[in-house]
């Protein structure tokens, strides 16, 4: 149930749990969870021999004011990381940050959330919490959340101000422009070879920024750094947009082609994802659309397969 | 306050000393390692290690010995990049860190008491090396064996010594061939799927084990199925660029598959719809 919270109060109780980092959205949110540069491993060489330590430190982290779509790309995150074997570095990130998601009230031109199923109302994350004249009407979602304070003691919203989000949900909802993908997955696999991915990234520069900032997009790479006796491995972002990502030692490429490349991230984000997860590998946040240089539209791409599969 | 420390076992590297190299080619060496604590690897054959040289990078290399061997592991490295050049400059007694093993355990169960036909190509009799060992220490357990080797020319051939045994051996039939002949060649010369028409199969119960470049898959698989083998009785392993080994990373992924979680090691039918696989 949602609960009426002075502002004041709601972030000093955040601020009792951890940092708050207050991020409305971005490319930051993905940073917080899988970081851009991320060492592991240190090692010292001394005379033949390579020590090694590990080391972590984390910190409890409060991230806060972020849209429902990037909460959802966490959970979307979770499938990859959190299946077995489980990636220690991101469940230790994942524990260590509270999610406080606020109502979208201001959906760009971008957005397309609506299209895949979600909404900028969407109770996602630990915390939901909608902001109104100088209160939140906060909703915890998590166990751990129902840990952050003592529920009970603040008084529900009244029915009219529940009457009220809700108003302002279908007003907003109806802001974003809405198309029907529906089914799109199992089709996607009968036009693998079709010439459309040739035409798709007739335009594609494969830059890699449409990966970078898709909240969704978890490739990295891991790189060793050689100092005089010391160095360290990281992980760092990669991106399946560039051809020297699946290049092997040997010369063999699978995906040497630039319609390949951008075939596997529509078909990853749209078949693969669904077959595996039962879910889109896409929230609908429209930040590829937002940074790309060339002007891509995933929306326009999502629309043109359409036709093509029913062709 | 807040803080904590964790151990990452699946990215913890764990030393292994060098107990035997020596060169089976020019660009190709062999090493035997043992853990630094005495442990054995546990892994089946087809599963592959992260090999790994601090401040150059990782690599993942396939697994050469059979796990009924104990004691030791041994892998089987070419040059081709900047990690295995530095991985070449190692010696007798030198540390290394391995991460692994890695990869899906294929169940051996499924080819218990069957006919095998192994198809290497080139590099690929290194990971087949270790099916063919595993096979040989338990041969009562399995029918026919069949080994066919293609290599580039008749210096390419790895393990000679091996294949000699493999020759002599009553129980196993051994073909070879190569591209391209030397004046002291004596046997087949051509394409690996030159050997396949003229052996004898029964296809309900032959498996066929097949590693070799990517090029190669296409044409044995072609020939493996004029033979009238079954689309699930054709094991391939396949090669893919790979970073992390968990299957997080992205780099190997084919299709809905992670080649370095789900493979290397597939059945043909599970990847025989999967454009990219092959």
């Amino acid at each position: 149930m949602m609960k009426k919270i002075k502002k004041e109060d709601f972030l000093d109780y955040l601020k009792n749990w951890g940092k708050i980092v207050e991020i409305e959205e971005g490319i930051d949110v993905k940073d917080l969870f899988l970081p851009k540069e991320e060492i592991y491993l240190v090692f010292h060489k001394k005379k033949d021999s390579v020590e090694q330590d590990e080391f972590r430190n984390i910190e409890r982290k409060v991230v806060f004011n972020i849209p429902p779509c990037y909460a959802k790309s966490i959970e979307l995150l979770d499938f990859n990381f959190l299946r077995e074997p489980l990636d220690s570095f991101y469940k230790e990130r994942r524990d260590s940050i509270l999610v406080v998601v606020k109502a979208c009230r201001n959906p760009h031109n971008f957005c397309f959330c609506t299209s895949l199923g979600n909404s900028p109302f969407d109770r996602k994350g630990d915390i939901f919490i909608f902001e109104k004249d100088g209160y939140y009407f906060a909703e915890p979602l998590t166990d751990r959340a129902k840990e952050v304070l003592a529920w009970d003691k603040y008084e529900d919203v009244s029915q009219d101000e529940f009457k009220e989000v809700e108003l302002e949900k279908q007003k907003v909802e109806k802001e974003i422009e809405k198309f029907d993908i529906v089914n799109l997955d199992k089709k996607l696999y009968s036009v693998f070879n079709d010439k459309i991915w040739k035409e798709l990234s007739f335009r594609c520069v494969n830059c890699g920024a449409c990966t970078f900032h898709c909240p969704v997009c978890y490739c990295f790479d891991i790189q060793d750094v050689d100092r005089t006796n010391w160095g360290y491995r990281e992980r760092v972002w990669d991106s399946c947009m560039f051809s020297i990502y699946s290049y092997e030692t040997s010369g063999h490429n699978p995906r040497a082609e630039r319609h390949a490349r951008m075939r596997n991230r529509i078909m990853h984000k749209f078949a693969y994802y669904p077959v595996s997860y039962k879910e889109y590998q896409c929230v609908g946040c429209g930040k590829c659309v937002e940074v790309c240089p060339t002007g891509f539209d995933i929306r326009e791409a999502l629309l043109r397969l359409k036709e093509v599969v029913n062709e | 306050m807040n803080k904590k420390t964790i151990k990452h076992s699946s990215y913890t590297l764990k030393p292994a000393h060098i107990i035997e190299t020596k060169y089976l080619t020019d660009d190709i060496k062999y090493f035997k390692l043992r853990f630094t604590d005495g442990t054995d690897l546990d892994y089946t054959p087809g599963q592959f290690v992260m090999v790994s040289m601090c401040g150059v990078g990782e690599v993942p290399i396939s697994i050469s010995s059979t796990p009924t061997r104990k004691g030791f592991f041994e892998l089987v490295i070419r040059k081709a990049g900047k990690v295995t050049s530095d991985i070449h400059s190692l010696k007798t007694g030198d540390k290394i860190g391995i991460r692994g093993p890695m990869g899906r355990k294929i169940p051996l169960s499924t080819i218990e008491g069957k006919d095998l036909i192994f198809v290497a190509g080139g590099l690929g009799i290194v990971p087949l090396r270790s099916f063919i060992d595993f096979v040989l220490d338990n041969r009562r357990d399995f029918g026919k064996v069949e080994i066919l080797l293609g290599c580039k020319t008749p210096e390419e051939i790895l393990f000679k010594d091996e294949i000699k045994d493999w020759e002599e051996t009553l129980n196993v039939e051994f073909n070879c061939t190569v591209d391209k002949a030397d004046p002291k060649w004596k046997g087949n010369v051509g394409l690996i799927t030159s050997l396949i028409p003229s052996i004898f199969v029964y296809p309900e119960r032959t498996y066929a084990i097949v590693c070799g470049p990517p090029i190669m898959y296409k044409f044995v698989i072609k020939a493996l199925l004029e033979k009238g083998i079954k689309e699930d009785h054709i094991i391939l392993s396949l090669e893919r660029h790979m970073k992390c080994g968990v299957g997080k990373c992205g780099h190997c992924q084919i299709g809905n598959y992670y080649c370095c979680q789900d493979g290397p090691v597939f059945f043909y039918h599970e990847i025989k719809n999967n454009w990219e696989a092959l």
